[in-house]
């Protein structure tokens, strides 16, 4: 009694903190038992029939007989995980884990038993990748359901799942799984040492892990990837890599990720190697062209003219003859209203969001055109630029790229051929220098390996059968 | 990337600014782009005639805007002097980037065309691709047709050398062709020659050139020769007759093999030509017999065979310089001896043996290998 009361006094203290703990004493002649839970994180359900009415039975039906942890835990509780805790300094930070306590008036161990009722979506189908021959099965808020998809899927013993805590006042579960007689050792240690040295009161989602995790925090491009299809989360643990799953957030960070990772699809493996190979070509192609297109636009309008051929000269002199601007003008306004037509169409609600693409392209285009404000090759050079920077079938990649294709403009706009040459320059540096948690960002081109290259344009599961060298893979045969 | 690094790029770009100088942006509509050059010399004076493509002088209502073509004239005691009369006339500055042919009139031609020619070297923005022609016709009358039809001329020409170059009939050179040859000294050149006939341009032939300057034009009727030395696929049309019908064939070059000899100090050119001759059609139609057929083979073999020593005989007689570019040939296999002699005399007196070889075939349901009846 003087323990239960003792708790009781604690847990009051709390409760007026936190009003959403509740309580619920079951009195027996042997004693009180105490059952402690959030009612907005528990399964009431499982609450009332595998703990209360177990317990109320018991007492009930066996007067006489003493009741404690041991006998509730093994012969009265019928949840299927729950265990005896001693420390007492963990009482609130279970109960703010969504853990049901149950107290017992005569001893200070306690049970922790775990029914929590987490409100989450229900898988639904893909939304930043789509697909037509792969899963559709995508991760959702939810810890446990993220990892049964993924073991749902690899039956291996090799699985490994390890557990991390972020957050001092979040505390949000963070799981790293791999595959452990394939994934590269160091990678894990690396990505051991980077979650060991997060000191932070909270994080929310995924992406303010990888923000975290990455080995330089002012560098442009993104060390590691993301999944929301849980078969690609798959195909990248048996390649290797690790993937860092945050509870509350239904994208999967995955690493390490190189440069052209980023520009395959998942679909490029279900396809026949040789229109891969078309694709990923045509993507690289596009990547070039997003970041170039207008930077181009300038060097043979201002520069430059004569890097066109004689019959092209005189006609771009026509197609610009009454545009007011000068070529940088232009284009850094025509570009700044495609960035804004592109923020407002990710923020408005989907069902207003064509008529602002149509706004966008046809009234705004016709008109600037019409009216004379822009000529119609900037505007088709804009357009094409602005659609080959969605290509990336992860897009995180194209953040950094519409950066640096301002970057490339203005120094191109200011320097000519040479401004271009140099931005140029100035990318591949960055993009050499980077590395994914010790991979090098641009493997298997810088380091060249020339099998790899040709594993990578050329993959196909049945054919390619071992993994790229570069990922330094414990094993590094796949088929044989 | 640190402070440091930022620093470091920071500086990067301020020396580049500093030092590359590539302040020099411009507006590609800003500028008169020029399509046709045509250079005369008359009484002491060098005259500078420039089409330029209205980019700006348009219907501002219009989308594209533009206005056709204009002429440009400038003159002066030398090309220094036009040229500067040009750039004070011109209200945007001149780029010749956009240049589609080069003209010189007959009497620019006889003046000498090796100063300009060199002067478009130092244009930078000159094409080296730039094609070359000459003029007998006075510059305004060769402009003015097509500048009335809002035409470019120079396009006009430049895709008509281009139709005919690549139907075999005409030799196209350009600047880049002509600074090789002026640099070699001792060899001759030709340049297509455009006139004016019922108001249309016309290639007429071809100006030949020794020392940069004009010794004699060729007309268009003997240039299926010249072309037999100097165009990548010859092609011509040849018409023979008999008592009783009339054959057109379409002549087309195979194999062309120029073989040099060097013995005794005597230059000795073996050439072996071979013909594929299609018979086109004829008058009435009839069955070929097999005599014939060697008949028409033995006459066509004669008519080419004319033609390539006619060619050879003008350059060599006539003209005295090597503009069919036998030169190349003897270089390529004696360079040391080439370098050490006067190749103009000795290209004069080199004997050069001709063997044509023409071989008929059928064409359009002519079936040679009928028997007769």
């Amino acid at each position: 009694m003087q323990m239960i009361t003792k708790y009781e006094e604690r847990v009051k203290g709390l409760i007026s903190n936190n009003p959403d703990i509740n309580k619920r004493i079951i009195k027996g002649c042997s004693g009180e038992v105490c059952v402690l839970f959030i009612k907005q994180l528990t399964d009431r359900e499982k609450l009332s029939n595998h703990i209360i009415q177990p317990i109320m039975h018991y007492i009930t039906r066996k007067n006489n007989l003493m009741i404690n942890p041991t006998i509730a835990m093994n012969s009265i509780i019928l949840a299927e995980n729950c265990l005896i805790e001693e420390e007492e300094g963990r009482l609130l930070e279970n109960l703010l884990e969504g853990m049901t306590l149950i107290l017992f008036s005569d001893t200070n161990t306690y049970i922790v038993v775990e029914i929590k009722l987490v409100a989450s979506k229900s898988i639904a189908g893909p939304e930043l990748t789509f697909t037509l021959k792969g899963a559709r099965d995508t991760f959702i808020e939810n810890l446990d359901t993220n990892l049964s998809l993924i073991r749902y899927r690899i039956k291996d013993p090799n699985l490994k799942i390890c557990y991390h805590k972020v957050g001092r006042r979040t505390k949000t579960r963070v799981a790293i799984v791999y595959i452990d007689d394939l994934v590269n050792d160091a990678v894990v240690t690396e990505v051991e040492k980077r979650m060991n040295q997060i000191d932070i009161d909270g994080i929310s989602a995924s992406g303010d892990l990888e923000v975290m995790l990455s080995n330089d925090k002012l560098n442009f491009f993104p060390q590691s990837g993301i999944i929301e299809r849980s078969d690609v989360a798959c195909g990248a643990l048996l390649e290797g890599k690790v993937l860092i799953i945050v509870e509350g957030s239904g994208i999967v960070l995955v690493v390490p990720k190189v440069f052209c990772e980023f520009l395959w699809s998942s679909e490029d493996n279900y396809d026949n190697p040789y229109f891969g190979l078309f694709s990923k070509v045509l993507r690289l192609l596009s990547i070039f062209f997003s970041i170039s297109l207008s930077a181009l636009f300038i060097i043979i309008t201002s520069f430059s003219y004569d890097l066109l051929p004689a019959e092209y000269i005189i006609t771009l002199s026509v197609s610009r003859a009454n545009v007011p601007f000068n070529s940088l003008t232009g284009v850094l306004l025509l570009e700044g209203i495609v960035e804004l037509l592109r923020e407002a169409l990710l923020r408005i609600p989907k069902q207003i969001g064509p008529a602002v693409g149509i706004v966008g392209a046809i009234i705004i285009g016709q008109a600037a055109i019409s009216s004379g404000i822009f000529s119609p090759l900037l505007l088709m050079l804009v357009s094409l630029s602005f659609l080959a920077s969605f290509v990336a079938p992860d897009f995180t990649i194209m953040n950094p790229l519409r950066l640096m294709k301002f970057f490339l403009i203005l120094l191109s706009g200011t320097l000519g051929i040479f401004g271009f040459s140099f931005g140029l320059c100035f990318l591949m540096t960055m993009l050499i220098s980077t590395n994914s948690f010790g991979i090098p960002y641009m493997a298997p081109f810088a380091p060249y390996n020339k099998r790899d290259v040709k594993k990578i344009f050329l993959y196909n599961k049945a054919t390619t059968k071992q993994r790229p060298h570069f990922l330094r893979t414990n094993n590094q045969r796949r088929a044989k | 990337m640190g402070n440091k690094n930022f620093r470091s790029l920071t500086m990067v770009l301020f020396v580049g600014l500093i030092l590359v100088g590539c302040w020099d942006s411009g507006n590609i509509e800003q500028q008169n782009n020029v399509s046709l050059v045509i250079v005369d010399f008359n009484e002491e004076q060098y005259s500078f005639y420039i089409e330029l493509a209205n980019v700006l002088g348009g219907n501002l209502r219009d989308d594209q805007g533009g206005g056709g073509y204009s002429i440009l004239h400038a003159s002066g005691p030398s090309l220094i002097d036009a040229r500067d009369q040009l750039n004070r006339r011109s209200d945007y500055p001149v780029f010749l980037g956009a240049t589609r042919a080069v003209v010189f009139t007959q009497r620019m031609a006889d003046k000498g065309i090796e100063e300009y020619i060199n002067r478009i070297r130092r244009e930078y923005d000159y094409r080296k691709s730039v094609v070359l022609l000459t003029s007998p016709t006075e510059p305004f009358l060769l402009i003015s047709d097509e500048t009335e039809n809002d035409r470019s001329v120079g396009d006009a020409i430049e895709h008509t050398l281009e139709n005919q170059k690549n139907e075999g009939q005409t030799v196209v050179v350009t600047v880049g062709d002509v600074l090789q040859i002026i640099a070699l000294e001792n060899v001759g050149f030709l340049l297509p020659q455009i006139s004016s006939e019922e108001e249309e341009n016309t290639l007429t032939g071809y100006t030949v050139f020794k020392d940069a300057k004009r010794i004699g034009t060729i007309p268009a009727e003997e240039r299926k020769g010249i072309a037999y030395f100097l165009c990548s696929n010859p092609a011509f049309y040849y018409e023979t007759k008999d008592e009783n019908n009339h054959f057109i064939f379409n002549v087309v070059m195979v194999k062309k093999n120029i073989k040099p000899l060097y013995k005794d100090n005597q230059i000795t050119f073996e050439i072996d030509m071979s013909f594929e001759c299609e018979l086109l059609y004829m008058n009435k139609i009839t069955t070929i017999t097999k005599e014939q057929q060697k008949h028409l083979s033995e006459e066509l073999t004669k008519m080419i065979e004319d033609d390539v020593i006619s060619a050879i005989k003008d350059s060599q007689r006539t003209y005295r310089t090597d503009y069919l570019g036998f030169y190349k040939y003897f270089r390529a296999k004696f360079l040391k001896e080439f370098k050490e002699m006067n190749w103009e005399e000795k290209y004069t007196q080199a004997e050069i043996k001709v063997k044509v070889k023409a071989k008929i075939e059928g064409g359009q349901g002519v079936d040679f290998n009928e028997k007769e009846e």
